[in-house]
């Protein structure tokens, strides 16, 4: 009789439990959080089927909006998808190497250096820091990230481990979120991402001050790594030969380069001899500038990212080097993948003409994220255009 | 009482690591359960005690030196006073047959003197370390602005003076000890590290209640055995405190604290709008704190007082402070009011007025009859105003309170009359919500006095509720106090909720809790109203590092 009073209270328990974590699980995942175009592009990383990557992109914005998976797979044969967040810290590319490994075993794994080149304490930012390991599911990596990173720390490890802590006031924005909330149900529902992460922002850079990227080229002044940044970079690097991870490749990709970054630019000429030091291969594209034949004005929309002319431009740049430097070769994808990416070129086309009418109408400046919204707009518009 | 425009000076309180209203609480507190159950009945006290001692360590090192101070004096006077009466008893049964009635009466009287004496160090020392934390920097200030006034060339220094976690509420309850070591009521504890567990007991020590040694010390010392029941009710009982100290208490505290910030930008109808908050705020959070502390207890098998009786449906101000802060009215009436009311001085006042011209008249009777009830009353509420805070604004709180006490008590005949008058019988439901309302009013106005930064401000208040009252100006003002429309929404929500709970527990019949009620109905009943409960607080509850959770309001006396 009590036996039998204990399995109940038991079950019970167990059940209240287990809904309890279930529900404030849900809420975390999908309605109490911070939601922007990185929570999108990671989760779109993360519902990837394995093995279908075959380059995966490390880096900051510089990554997602430079690069485009549609056209590297449409033009060269390979897939890739930009594991990256805005302002990605030094801090997280361990993790961000073993969670690629963990997830998709990618050919190539390219890493723009971004996070190294700091004046300012970018470690020590919590929309930095957050933006990539929030959007990371909880695991072991996660799990090792909270603990050894010494921000994390500081800020409290508990509000890393369950955001829920951090996030749950987020139901006061509503229904401002529902829109990304919705496109996250229907990329999660569909199992991809339409454009595999990149992200552009419709808008031409209107120089207003002196640049150097004519003599670039041919710069070779060279500055030392912020010593944090320098030490985080070599970490990485000995993590990275320590463990055998050989398929790396550290690029930087081109910027307009002004007075007040010029130092950074000098500073990318630094990490050459550190990286050479470990064996590694660097490319720095910001010396490729005029070979690119990049018109600031014409292919940037702000001093440090490409508008959608740049990304192609860049886009076909890197991937014809890689191709023939790197000898990429594209896993086979079966028809289900296949028809996917198909379907990601088909959509990218259409979102391409999309951005490219509405720049050409000179409206102001908008960001164009891959919500349900913005693919309703980009669909009536070719269906607009072809009738 | 709590007041909120002093929330800011008193940060070291809310920033302790194991503030009831944290995780950290709640691991802290698995942790003790696990470690009671698990060890002999016996020991099981000790686990209590280490825990306390912990939990006081971890909230203010700093300050473990006054708990441990009170706790040795009120041990060892204690055992004094204990000493003094039984060596007494011994002595009067030795000399029983060869002692006169008189000797006897002369020797009591001798051993109450040195009693007494004894006492009164402890009390000295203990109520002279809260007086001087609580005033002293008062106190050299008023007298620095004197010696300024005369043209001396005197100053007192004022002194970095931070409060103790929860001094008020351990030094009562020690000093309640002694008291009843005193009057013989209980025996004095003999080991020290019980009786330092009765003062630091961690569930009550940051605001109360204040227990009675001989309601608690028992419970504390004998171990429990697990009952499930029991677990579950604290449990559940933990998370109605939770509700109403995160989602509605600490929601409110915000736009409380933007008014109370600058005090001197809003109008009448914000700032009634503000104190009608503010009743709602300090009842959620008093009362939510000490669910928590009672919760707590009771999953380790003791049975702390109930501190709240639903205050706000009383139908007079003496019954509302039956009904709020219970175990402080208790503490009051049991070690102040008692002894004024019932002393000599009093007692003859009162008799001698019985026999003038005007104590032969029926008024007259009736005043000589209570007035040392009426006055006891105000002299207890003074106290009450001036153990709040050092600003003629709490003395003004205890005047107002103690004034109505006294005149309801006095005029008490002249009600009577006029209720015969007007037909009113007893249990005639308009009329009582008239005096709900009434008393709901009086209450309002004391807490005008809690709010207002100051006595003269407090004045300005009751001024403005009548001059300038402006709705659209209010709206205006009330939507920048930094809470947004779904705010007020969930804190009308979360208070339509306090309000069935208490209506249910006010009617109940068969005396059972609204746990107890819970208890009785299906599984998946019991089931759903948890679940929701926890998932509101961990929803809408105002915690994490995207607000500055406030203190408990108590937890600064």
């Amino acid at each position: 009789m009590k036996a039998k009073l204990y399995i109940t209270r038991t079950i019970k328990i167990a059940a209240f439990a287990l809904l309890s974590a279930l529900v404030i699980g849900f809420l975390q995942e999908y309605v109490l959080c911070h939601y922007d175009a990185n929570r999108l592009r990671m989760d779109g990383y993360y519902i990837e089927d394995s093995e279908t990557i075959d380059v995966a992109l490390i880096g900051s914005s510089e990554m997602y909006s430079g690069i485009i998976p549609a056209r590297t797979y449409e033009k060269y044969g390979f897939t890739c998808y930009p594991y990256a967040t805005a302002s990605s810290t030094a801090g997280a590319m361990i993790t961000q190497i073993e969670e690629i490994e963990r997830t998709q075993h990618p050919e190539l794994i390219v890493i723009e250096i971004n996070a190294f080149l700091y004046a300012t304490d970018n470690e020590e930012k919590e929309s930095s820091i957050r933006n990539y390991i929030d959007n990371v599911p909880l695991n072991w990596n996660k799990w090792q990230y909270i603990q050894n990173t010494p921000a994390v720390r500081k800020l409290g490890r508990r509000e890393f481990l369950f955001p829920i802590f951090k996030y749950h006031s987020v139901w006061n924005d509503y229904p401002e979120p529902w829109e990304m909330l919705k496109t996250r149900f229907s990329q999660d529902a569909r199992g991809y991402t339409l454009l595999k992460g990149f992200k552009t922002t419709a808008a031409h850079l209107k120089v207003k001050e002196k640049i150097f990227n004519s003599t670039a080229p041919t710069d070779d002044t060279k500055n030392n790594l912020e010593p944090r940044y320098e030490e985080a970079l070599r970490t990485f690097l000995q993590h990275c030969k320590d463990n055998n991870i050989s398929n790396l490749l550290f690029i930087r990709a081109p910027h307009v380069i002004k007075q007040e970054t010029y130092k950074r630019f000098t500073r990318g000429n630094k990490v050459k001899d550190i990286i050479d030091e470990y064996g590694y291969t660097y490319i720095n594209y910001e010396r490729d500038f005029n070979m690119m034949a990049l018109d600031p004005e014409q292919y940037y929309y702000n001093y440090d990212h490409f508008n959608i002319y740049g990304a192609e431009k860049f886009t076909d740049y890197v991937s014809e080097m890689l191709t023939e430097r790197f000898d990429i070769k594209p896993t086979e994808l079966d028809e289900k993948h296949k028809a996917q990416w198909d379907e990601a070129v088909e959509f990218y086309h259409k979102y391409y003409d999309y951005v490219d009418n509405y720049m050409k109408q000179g409206k102001k400046s908008k960001e164009m994220i891959e919500t349900n919204d913005l693919i309703k707009k980009v669909n009536e518009f070719a269906l607009k255009k072809t009738s | 009482m709590r007041f909120v425009y002093t929330l800011h000076k008193h940060r070291d309180i809310g920033d302790v690591i194991l503030s009831y209203s944290t995780i950290n609480f709640i691991l802290f507190v698995l942790g003790t359960v696990l470690v009671y159950f698990l060890i002999p009945k016996k020991a099981r006290w000790t686990v209590l005690l280490a825990a306390s001692v912990v939990f006081y360590i971890i909230s203010g090192l700093k300050f473990a030196f006054y708990i441990l101070f009170t706790a040795a004096s009120t041990y060892l006077i204690a055992l004094w006073v204990d000493k003094l009466s039984q060596n007494s008893k011994q002595v009067l049964k030795k000399n029983k047959a060869e002692w006169s009635r008189d000797d006897k009466k002369n020797y009591k009287n001798k051993v109450k003197i040195q009693k007494r004496l004894v006492m009164s160090l402890a009390l000295v020392a203990n109520f002279g370390i809260l007086a001087f934390l609580k005033y002293y920097n008062s106190f050299a200030g008023g007298a620095n602005d004197l010696f300024a006034n005369f043209g001396w060339q005197l100053s007192m220094p004022t002194l970095k003076l931070l409060m103790p976690l929860g001094i008020s509420f351990y030094t009562f309850q020690s000093m309640g000890y002694i008291v009843d070591v005193y009057r013989e009521k209980v025996q004095a504890q003999k080991n020290p590290l019980k009786l330092l567990l009765f003062v630091s007991f961690f569930p009550q020590v940051i605001q109360g209640p204040i227990s009675m040694y001989d309601q608690l010390a028992k419970q504390l010392y004998e171990g429990h055995d697990f009952d499930f029941t029991r677990f579950k009710y604290g449990c559940e009982l933990i998370m109605w405190g939770f509700f109403k100290k995160l989602v509605i208490a600490d929601r409110a505290a915000i736009a409380i604290t933007a008014v109370t910030g600058s005090y001197n930008k809003y109008n009448g109808t914000t700032l009634t709008f503000t104190i009608l908050l503010y009743a709602l705020q300090l009842y959620a959070d008093f009362s939510g704190g000490i669910d928590i502390s009672r919760g707590v207890a009771q999953i380790f098998g003791i049975n702390m007082i109930d501190n709240f009786k639903r205050p706000y449906f009383s139908k007079d101000i003496n019954e509302y402070w039956r009904r709020w802060h219970i175990s402080l009215g208790a503490w009051m009436k049991e070690y102040i009011f008692y002894p004024v009311a019932m002393s000599n001085a009093f007692i003859t006042a009162s008799k001698k007025m019985k026999n003038t011209r005007f104590g032969k008249t029926a008024a007259g009777a009736h005043i000589a009859k209570v007035l040392p009830t009426s006055v006891a009353s105000l002299i207890v509420f003074l106290v009450v105003g001036i153990w709040h805070g050092d600003s003629w604004k709490f003395v003004a709180f205890g005047a107002w309170n103690g004034v109505i006490i006294m005149v309801s008590i006095l005029l008490e005949p002249v009600f009577d009359i006029i209720k015969e008058k007007l037909h009113i019988k007893k249990g005639n439901v308009p009329f009582m919500l008239f005096q709900m309302f009434r008393t709901f009013l009086i209450v309002l106005v004391g807490y005008v006095f809690d709010v207002a930064p100051s006595f003269k401000q407090a004045m300005r208040t009751f001024w403005l509720f009548f001059t300038n009252q402006s709705f659209s100006k209010g709206y205006t003002q009330i939507s920048d106090l930094g809470l947004g429309k779904k705010d007020y929404l969930v804190i009308l929500l979360g208070a339509v909720v306090i309000l069935i709970a208490s209506l249910i527990q006010e009617n109940t019949k068969d005396g059972l809790t609204i746990r107890e009620k819970l208890d009785k109905r299906p599984f998946v009943l019991r089931f759903a109203a948890l679940f929701v409960l926890l998932i509101s607080i961990v929803v809408f509850g105002i915690y994490g590092s995207g607000y500055d959770a406030a203190a408990f309001v108590y937890a600064q006396f």
